[in-house]
């Protein structure tokens, strides 16, 4: 191990939720907020510029289908002619079909059981709740989902 | 309060380090079932998934960053892809360094930053092997992360995209630097990007979002003919960096350091100015928008352009 081993300990101390701010249950929105804008619902993506005194108005619809699927994600193109995806921040690429290729990519996940929708819960069974530092107590209160 | 280099300043380093792993290791006492119920009330599309589990202070502060991803705004998000990108990661990063100093009981303490652009300008063959991917930094840069300090680090939040969000088995970090497939990505950015961006006159325009081509913020975000800059060091980086919930990365806070640097640097030399201001552009993005808070107070971009009451940085030449 590199990093701090063998050096002197810093002291630590604690955080508790008094300190850090953490609310339940009282968030609020930004102002601007538009729930859905950039997921589902509309595909067409619109960029806009003016140009010797003309206004120019570029509407791109990306229809998509996995498997014969149609997938309901909105596909940006940016000024520079790059496709964007929210799901995949940070990323900007040439080529739309390779944007497709790294959503599929990363939605090929391994199976998890599933503890945090009821749909898949297995009713009065106990569960162990895992605590940070992976200890793991059993029991405990049931949440139901939100 | 001074923000440095973590190249050489060994002492930040290690405090840096110590302390993501400090937070890493104390449990929040929220379940990821009550941040699911939390994020939820406010973003009915989110789907979260997967094990029941104590979550870290570290990972709450992955919760923020994913959750204000999936805040769509008018333009962008709530924290990327318009004007308040720059305002929002400072904000973010002031009570992520706030935390750090109460774990490491040290008030003078300051995240340390990484100068990409440096590394950028070595060549492609030895930007990867840097002595910041060493066990005495980072650890490993196209691996699980199993050696030095940060390989006590696990990852529980994994954003798989906007709305849908896995509680997994705690694991070690993983990185690809370098190595996408894409080779265009496999560089980091020069310091003829810094260059790029500094130069910009204003700080943002119409049509505000990641599809303006120019802007000091926009350039600096790495949408411009990107990813580059800021984007290009997640992109770079790969792994862990990728998704929303890139924060798991400790790098993240160094990458968004520098970032912060830059943005610094253009204050200095163009003047406190911000755009859009009160009552124009985009909602959510104006300069006296409360910006979105998780976890301590929030914030407007008014409130943060002017932090020498809370650091500086040992050097703004910064290209």
């Amino acid at each position: 191990m590199g990093g701090t081993s063998g050096r002197k300990r810093l002291r630590l101390r604690r955080l508790d939720r008094q300190t850090t701010g953490l609310r339940k249950g009282e968030l609020a929105t930004p102002p601007g907020y538009e729930p859905g804008r950039g997921g589902h619902g509309s595909a067409t993506s619109i960029r806009r510029a003016s140009y010797l005194g003309r206004q120019i108005e570029l509407h791109t619809t990306y229809e998509i289908f996995l498997d014969g699927e149609p997938v309901h994600e909105q596909i940006m193109v940016l000024d520079d002619g790059t496709v964007h995806y929210h799901g995949l921040p940070n990323y900007s690429f040439h080529s739309a079909l390779e944007l497709v290729r790294r959503i599929v990519e990363r939605s090929m996940t391994t199976p998890i059981e599933d503890e945090l929708n009821p749909s898949t819960l297995r009713p009065r069974r106990p569960r162990y709740q895992r605590r940070v530092g992976g200890r793991a107590r059993k029991g405990g209160h049931h949440h139901d989902t939100p | 309060m001074t923000r440095r280099n973590i190249l050489t300043n060994p002492a930040d380093r290690d405090r840096f380090l110590q302390a993501c792993v400090a937070l890493d290791e104390a449990g929040s006492g929220l379940m990821a079932s009550d941040a699911y119920r939390m994020i939820r009330g406010i973003n009915p599309q989110i789907r979260m998934e997967g094990i029941d589990q104590e979550l870290s202070y570290y990972d709450l502060v992955v919760l923020w960053h994913w959750t204000a991803m999936g805040l769509d705004l008018s333009v962008g998000n709530a924290a990327h892809s318009g004007p308040i990108f720059l305002p929002w990661h400072r904000m973010y990063m002031l009570l992520v360094e706030q935390w750090m100093r109460i774990m490491l009981d040290d008030s003078d303490f300051g995240l340390p930053y990484w100068d990409w652009a440096a590394d950028g300008e070595l060549p492609q063959s030895l930007q990867w092997r840097t002595q910041l991917w060493t066990s005495e930094f980072l650890g490993e840069s196209r691996a699980r992360v199993v050696s030095g300090t940060l390989a006590r680090m696990r990852v529980r939040l994994d954003g798989i995209n906007r709305t849908q969000l896995r509680s997994i088995q705690p694991r070690p970090l993983e990185r690809n630097a370098g190595a996408d497939r894409e080779p265009s990505f496999r560089t980091l950015p020069t310091q003829g990007d810094i260059t790029g961006a500094m130069a910009e006159p204003f700080y943002d325009r119409s049509p505000w979002g990641a599809g303006s081509t120019d802007g000091h913020r926009n350039r600096l975000e790495g949408w411009v003919e990107g990813p580059r800059l800021h984007n290009r060091v997640h992109v770079w980086i790969g792994g862990d960096m990728g998704p929303g919930t890139s924060p798991n990365d400790p790098v993240f806070f160094l990458n968004h350091c520098n970032v912060d640097r830059v943005w610094e640097a253009w204050m200095v030399e163009r003047g406190r100015v911000y755009e859009p201001g009160p009552g124009v552009g985009p909602a959510g993005h104006r300069l006296n928008d409360e910006m979105f808070a998780l976890l301590g107070s929030t914030m407007t971009p008014a409130d943060v352009l002017d932090v020498s009451g809370e650091y500086d940085y040992d050097t703004l030449q910064v290209d």
